[in-house]
């Protein structure tokens, strides 16, 4: 009961405003146009008054829950008394009343502004006012950033490759506290803390809010800070709340990346010996590997609410959607234009990921130089569809340069078993369709160390019942289709 | 009203952000067309959508489930009009051969309401099923004598016994499945996939539509049951008929060169476009998108109906009558071929199982025509590699009633219209393999488990194919529709 009266004080305060400032203006068009308006005049003064009283009442009500800056709230409260009491004054001293009227006003338009502070921030009507001081600090303009620098920093003294290079990460400060900042701290800072949370610093943040603590290092699931970005939308325990300014995915992931790596609020500084930062990265500029990692989010089955109070998030349960959850940067719009030109159609597997599927169904003729150019974009192609074009073996090698590859339809091209030695090196592959191909046992045995591969299709190959079987005794878990279901003639001797 | 700026501009009956996004979409599937349709196209497709095709993705029509690649990229839906007996095909009712021309009793019936055709009957005796059933494949699975081939590959279906429905006389009940509603003018599925989806395949269109030439046609079929409704007019299932053209009026008329034709076809482009800038009508766009798509098909069709090069293993595995083009088993094999030049939804329809009367002789010659055909697609699909991205559905409109309609002996019965209970099946593409989904009563009239709606199924087949049911909407005459109109429930127990 109380608590709704106190959450009406945001509604009554309107009314005070709305009537105290038409008193005023009937003051003043009565005296102005020398209309006798006394008893509007007064009653809207009384008026004014008692809601101001009311929402005085209210108002202390809901201060009481404690989530409100008390500097502030203290300063709102007794302006907003002092509003109350004036606009009494003003309606029973009618001899002051232009003088006392005055003071009415403006002890109101103070109030109304403090309590707008509260509600909305102090920032909101004159922003860039209080960030001067936090801004001193030489924070690079983090929010727009690309998150996965820091993680390939270690080449900022590429140049002296043979010393060894100290790599200085500050992640809590440069990466988690932007986004807080941003999302977060209108309700959970100094100024309000609802729900009892404060995620302004790191004591607040250890401490967790009325419902207990937040966070738990090393264990995203098992922390809210995480697990309540999760949940859907309309769920009552979404942060932040509906309407309010949402995470990005990637901030979402960048949140669980702080944590499962053990959430810690100081700055890292490693040592990293020369031959390291050689092999790595060197290798990663020349071989096209992603040198824009973004941070490993889980999958979430799509459509599901995960169960209130902790979500379980499920492992990855493919190499595609472990991919999937990985966004890599975008494919280049050029190469895809180009492509399409050539018709190649190029669609996007998921709705917003940068992961492709490529069908060569429209290509009359296909030549090598398309694969080359789809190479533009081998990261970010995962399904190809090469059945039934005159694909030679040779042409595969450009197969090397799709590196999250996971399912290749190959049917009915001219292949080989020379083809599979460029096949059984793509690490994510979980699809191979070789219908229809010349593919013999010895190609089948390349594909045993493929570490992903989970459906194989050979029917119309060269391959034999033996070989097939050794491939099944070394690979159990790998479902192989060779076209043995087939219909048999039913025993039609039986009268109806 | 926070939201105002997101309702569509809309000019006369034109609605602009419709327009926007379907060119977006058309750019994407499209572009590639070299020659005609890259001239016209270029032309069209202004501002942002142009200049920036990786953009041009990003608004592709957002109903998709998001980080989740669909299972299903096709649909084959093989449609069984008139309403198949369930009671001789999938649904075994072993308890019914002891109730032999007893009354149907009514705490079974309670009262509903009969059809005017049985209505009058003065009993309402029980009619077992004059066919044997037999327990097939790993889960035993209880399949009647009539579908020896079927049963055959039992394993690979998911039978849903609890399908009901809402409409009780064929056409409106047609119109349901084929469309969410029963009233004639909304768009057939097949259209709201090709809308939703589009098509890889540039050179066919996104919905095909193949009508068995062999089958009874007691009860006609209506082109707008593969009609686009209100969707624009390109998304319409194309239907390829057995004759000399597949097409109507596709091909050139005698003596006429194709030179002029695409000469002819430029000058027509451009005077739709002059058209399409004065007015932005989009069925102005339909139009060129359909005399482009009419273009290419004089090439692709012919290709893709040829089945000469089919070896006899094939003719063999789909039966004798698939070398008669047009029957059902012809239009099987034709569909698998279309699937595997990626059209997006296939729909066959097979006429004559409303057997009013002499159900025993007429279900034996239905099951007879599709039996063999059915299972020899699922063979040929899986062997390919295809079932594991394509959906197989088949299915009637309603089912049958328990109690004989007219005469009722061991050997001859009728059945009249159930829409309470019948059998479909799934299979493919994100289905779970050999299960049987619902239950019914012992005289399969009233639903005793997992009740399926005819929009839970239409919801359940867009999940699949990786779209939000409620998400893909179209403006028409003032509000959005949707396939599932303000129903339907994803059967989630199927999903694999």
């Amino acid at each position: 009961m109380f608590d709704f009266i106190a959450h009406l004080h945001p509604l009554l305060v309107h009314l005070p405003i709305g009537i105290l400032l038409f008193a005023g203006a009937l003051m003043v068009f009565g005296r102005w146009r020398s209309v006798d308006v006394e008893a509007a005049e007064s009653l809207a003064w009384g008026l004014g008054a008692g809601s101001a009283l009311l929402a005085c009442g209210a108002g202390w009500l809901l201060a009481q829950s404690g989530e409100y800056d008390a500097d502030l709230v203290q300063r709102h409260q007794w302006t907003g008394l002092a509003t109350a009491g004036f606009g009494a004054l003003t309606y029973f001293i009618k001899r002051y009343r232009p003088a006392l009227a005055t003071a009415t006003v403006l002890f109101l338009t103070v109030a109304g502004h403090y309590g707008g502070n509260l509600t909305h921030g102090e920032d909101y009507l004159f922003p860039g006012a209080k960030t001067v001081a936090d801004t001193s600090t030489d924070l690079e303009p983090t929010v727009s950033a690309q998150v996965g620098e820091l993680a390939i920093r270690t080449n900022d003294s590429g140049a002296t490759a043979t010393q060894p290079t100290v790599r200085r990460t500050f992640f809590y400060r440069d990466r988690v506290v932007p986004v807080l900042e941003t999302k977060c701290y209108s309700c959970h800072s100094s100024r309000k803390k609802k729900g009892g949370l404060r995620l302004d610093t790191e004591a607040f943040i250890r401490q967790g809010g009325k419902n207990g603590s937040i966070l738990t290092p090393g264990n995203p699931q098992k922390s809210k800070l995480f697990t309540y970005l999760l949940l859907p939308e309309g769920d009552e325990m979404h942060m932040p709340p509906k309407g309010k300014l949402q995470l990005s995915r990637n901030e979402i992931a960048l949140i669980h990346h702080w944590i499962k790596t053990g959430a810690s609020f100081k700055e890292q500084i490693e040592v990293i010996a020369p031959a390291a930062t050689s092999s790595g990265l060197v290798a990663a500029s020349t071989d096209g590997l992603p040198t824009n990692p973004v941070y490993e989010l889980p999958v979430l089955p799509a459509n599901t609410t995960p169960p209130a109070g902790g979500p379980v998030v499920n492992a990855p349960a493919s190499a595609e959607a472990r991919l999937l959850a990985n966004p890599i940067a975008a494919p280049a719009p050029a190469v895809l234009e180009k492509l399409r030109a050539e018709q190649v159609t190029i669609n996007r597997l998921t709705d917003a990921g940068p992961y492709l599927s490529a069908n060569f169904v429209n290509v009359k003729s296909f030549e090598p130089r398309l694969l080359d150019a789809l190479a533009g974009v081998g990261q970010q192609v995962m399904r190809l569809r090469l059945s039934d074009q005159p694909v030679r073996d040779a042409d595969l090698q450009t197969l090397r340069q799709f590196p999250n590859l996971t399912r290749l339809n190959l049917e009915n091209t001219p292949i080989t078993d020379a083809a599979l030695g460029h096949v059984s090196a793509l690490p994510n592959l979980e699809q191979l369709n070789l219908y229809g191909t010349a593919v013999t046992d010895a190609g089948l045995a390349q594909l045993a160390q493929l570490p992903n591969l989970k459906v194989l299709y050979l029917w119309q190959t060269k391959t034999t019942p033996a070989g097939v079987e050794r491939l099944r005794k070394a690979r159990p878990d790998l479902i192989i289709e060779t076209g043995t279901l087939q219909l048999a003639k039913p025993d039609t001797n039986k009268a109806l | 009203m926070a939201h105002h700026h997101d309702e569509p501009f809309r000019v006369g009956g034109g609605d602009f952000s419709d327009l926007n996004r379907k060119l977006d979409r058309r750019d994407f599937l499209l572009r590639t067309a070299s020659g005609l349709g890259a001239v016209a196209l270029s032309g069209l497709l202004t501002g942002r959508a142009l200049a920036n095709p990786a953009e041009a993705m990003a608004h592709q029509i957002s109903a998709r489930l998001g980080q989740i690649a669909p299972k299903a990229k096709r649909v084959v839906y093989l449609f069984m009009a008139g309403g198949p007996s369930q009671f001789e095909t999938f649904d075994y009712k072993p308890k019914l051969l002891s109730m032999l021309g007893k009354n149907l009793p009514d705490s079974v019936r309670k009262g509903q309401r009969l059809t005017g055709m049985s209505a009058n009957q003065a009993a309402l005796p029980i009619a077992p099923s004059a066919y044997q059933f037999k327990p097939y494949g790993k889960n035993q699975t209880w399949v009647s004598e009539l579908l020896p081939y079927t049963a055959q590959v039992v394993d690979e279906l998911c039978l849903i016994k609890s399908v009901y429905t809402e409409q009780i006389n064929h056409d409106p009940a047609i119109t349901f499945f084929q469309t969410g509603h029963q009233l004639p003018g909304r768009p057939s599925i097949g259209s709201w996939v090709s809308y939703g989806l589009g098509s890889e395949n540039q050179n066919l269109p996104a919905f095909i539509v193949l009508v068995s030439k062999d089958a009874s046609k007691d009860q006609p079929l209506y082109a707008r049951l593969w009609g686009n409704g209100f969707l624009p007019s390109e998304h319409q299932g194309v239907q390829f008929r057995s004759g000399k053209d597949p097409v109507l009026f596709l091909n050139n008329p005698e003596g006429y060169d194709g030179t002029d034709r695409q000469q002819m076809l430029e000058y027509l482009t451009q005077l739709n476009q002059l058209q399409n800038e004065s007015w932005g009508d989009p069925e102005v766009n339909a139009r060129i998108a359909q005399y482009e798509m009419a273009y290419r098909m004089q090439t692709s069709v012919p290709d893709v109906m040829d089945t000469t090069r089919e070896p006899d293993e094939v003719f063999d595995l789909y039966g004798p009558s698939s070398r008669d083009k047009g029957s059902y088993a012809a239009n099987c094999l034709l569909a698998r071929k279309l699937l595997e030049k990626d059209v997006r939804f296939v729909q066959l329809y097979h006429q004559g199982w409303d057997h009013h009367g002499g159900l025993p002789k007429g279900m034996k010659h239905q099951c007879g025509q599709i039996d063999r055909a059915t299972a020899a697609l699922i063979v040929d699909l899986k062997r390919r590699g295809l079932l594991e991205d394509t959906l197989v559905v088949w299915g009637g409109e309603f089912g049958r009633t328990v109690y004989s309609q007219g005469q009722l002996s061991a050997t001859n019965y009728g059945r009249d219209h159930h829409p309470r209970c019948f059998t479909m099946w799934m299979a493919g593409a994100g289905v779970k393999a050999g299960i049987t989904y619902g239950q019914t009563d012992d005289f399969s009239y009233n639903i005793v488990k997992d009740p399926v709606h005819v929009h839970d199924f239409q919801a359940t087949l867009m999940h699949l194919l990786g779209v939000d049911h409620e998400q893909l909407t179209y403006k028409y005459q003032g509000r959005r529709f949707r396939l599932t109109d303000v129903h339907g429930k994803v059967v989630n127990g199927i999903l694999s």
